[in-house]
């Protein structure tokens, strides 16, 4: 049966096939005319589909550098700082040493080491000849912090590279023997190295201690200065306002103090506000503990428009961690083992990075 | 060692030279298959106007997506399915699909004036649409009875069904035909 299909498959096939078939004039025109008019065909750049899937590609990278500057994640640099600020200045151990002054004796020189060590890797080769120095010192400084009990701290008063260090107040201080500048008192030193072991010093002895602010020295522009001078028992909850109307600069800045949640802390918030009264610059910028109860504010112009500030401290050590905005910027500015120069280079890279500034 | 045969192999360099947009080959393949289309687009449509139109759109459509083929070996079928697309749609737009039962009512009143002096292709689009189209696709264009049911979308039972019918009343037609040549020889 099937062959039988098959055979009279082949058979109509073949008949079916010798006939030929014309094709219409009609027909035949109008084909004519489609294959003559055909569009001219450009093999396009990008077709839709590769349009799609580039837009979504830089829609996802966009995404992607939203969330990397939106989070917080602490750079490495940065995280390494905080961790070495937090074994100094936020280790419980410091603040056992302070009402155990055994520990004094045990934790004073491991105190002292780092800082000298960090001093060391941090310099520029310039100053090699500095660092021999302070290391030769250094190898002298643990018999003499182990003195320190014994002998009131001594602060080289006499100093060729003197440096401004103001030192917190210290209420409670356990160990007699330990003398203390006086609040707001100017010390002098002579080196870095001496300076570090003095504010270690001062940060255990007011380890415990609510965060003292001795002076804040705000430098605004190279003409208008401000000093404000308080103390940390009478810096308000509410803020105080300082309005001032720089020359040259066209622009008033409203600084208030505050304090933290904490008592170790201390909130500054700044606001930049141009001629036309719009606010140009709301910033925040919460210390942790500064022993040295120094800040430095100097003003910042990048790309010629928007006026940073940020923190930046000579020869003294503090943290901040700076809110603009609703962006929480970890900014723990830490001039602790960073030349100046370095920390400007990092805080220029950390506000440029959150450029969620308006 | 196997060589495709010529005219496969150049059918198949200007299916590639069609694709990155090549209009002369694209013409020269339309050109080939100019019959076969003509032929699906009869089984479909009567007026041969309407055909022609189903051509057109037809070669702008393949010639706008060929680079969509991704077997040349496929190229043929994917070409008359375009081709039979467009003539379902020129019977949509004019509503001229007459209904099976009532076209074989009238096939048996025109069945006596079949094949008077008139070739086996135009006979064959005289038969019932489906049949004329399987007959079309099967013995015109040597497509396989799975083929053409993917490309009428209808079960292969259905196309073997049809192919079947189609073959008697081919057998008949062409006995019919070489009895009339007979005929013809002794006057």
């Amino acid at each position: 049966m099937k062959r039988e299909e098959n055979r009279l498959d082949q058979e109509i096939k073949k008949r079916l096939q010798e006939e030929s078939i014309h094709i219409p004039d009609l027909v035949e025109e109008k084909w004519q005319q489609a294959l003559a008019n055909l569009p001219s065909k450009k093999k396009p750049v990008f077709s839709y589909r590769k349009w799609g899937a580039s837009a979504a590609a830089i829609l996802c990278i966009g995404f992607g550098y939203f969330v990397y500057t939106s989070q917080t994640v602490p750079f490495a640099e940065l995280g390494d700082v905080k961790e070495r600020m937090e074994s100094i200045f936020l280790n419980n151990e410091s603040k056992e040493t302070k009402t155990n002054p055994k520990h004094v004796e045990q934790e004073t020189p491991q105190l002292a080491e780092s800082p000298i060590q960090e001093t060391k890797e941090v310099l520029e080769p310039e100053n090699q000849n500095v660092v021999s120095q302070v290391v030769k010192e250094d190898q002298n400084a643990v018999p003499q912090t182990n003195q320190s009990e014994e002998d009131p701290v001594q602060h080289p008063k006499d100093s060729a590279a003197s440096s401004t260090v103001w030192v917190a107040e210290s209420s409670d201080v356990s160990d007699p023997e330990i003398s203390l500048p006086a609040v707001g008192e100017k010390t002098s030193v002579q080196s870095v190295e001496q300076e570090m072991e003095m504010i270690e010093e001062a940060s255990v002895v007011s380890g415990p201690e609510p965060f003292h602010l001795e002076n804040i020295y705000q430098q605004f522009s190279n003409d208008i200065y401000i000093f404000a001078k308080s103390h940390a028992d009478s810096i308000p909850v509410e803020p105080i306002s300082y309005q001032i109307q720089g020359e040259g600069i066209g622009m008033s800045i409203e600084t208030s103090y505050a304090y933290g949640e904490e008592k170790d802390a201390f909130l500054l918030r700044q606001t930049v506000i141009d001629k036309t009264e719009r606010e140009r610059l709301s910033a925040q910028f919460l210390f942790l503990k500064n022993p040295s109860g120094t800040a430095f504010f100097e003003p910042l112009e990048l790309e010629g428009q928007v006026i940073y500030i940020y923190p930046e401290a000579e020869n003294s050590r503090y943290a901040a961690e700076m809110i603009i905005g609703n962006q929480w910027i970890q900014l723990q500015c830490v001039s602790y083992d960073l030349s100046q120069k370095e920390l400007s280079d990092l805080v220029k890279r950390l506000v440029l990075s959150k450029q969620h500034l308006s | 060692m196997f060589f495709p045969p010529k005219k496969i192999s150049k059918e198949k360099d200007d299916i590639d030279l069609a694709k990155s947009g090549d209009s002369d080959a694209f013409v020269r393949l339309m050109e080939a298959h100019k019959l076969s289309l003509y032929k699906v687009g009869k089984s479909y449509l009567k007026s041969d106007e309407d055909v022609a139109d189903a051509m057109q759109e037809t070669i702008l459509k393949a010639f706008h997506s060929i680079h969509k083929v991704r077997e040349n070996l496929y190229f043929k079928t994917w070409l008359t399915r375009i081709m039979i697309h467009e003539c379902i749609n020129i019977l949509r737009k004019s509503q001229r699909i007459i209904p099976v039962e009532e076209f074989a009512s009238d096939l048996l009143i025109k069945e006596e004036k079949f094949y008077e002096g008139q070739g086996i292709f135009e006979q064959v689009q005289k038969l019932p649409k489906e049949i004329a189209q399987v007959i079309v696709l099967f013995y015109y264009e040597d497509h396989s009875c799975q083929t053409i049911s993917k490309m009428l979308g209808i079960p292969e039972s259905t196309v073997r069904t049809r192919l079947n019918r189609g073959r008697n009343r081919l057998r008949n037609l062409l006995r019919l035909e070489g009895d009339q040549a007979d005929e013809k020889g002794r006057k």
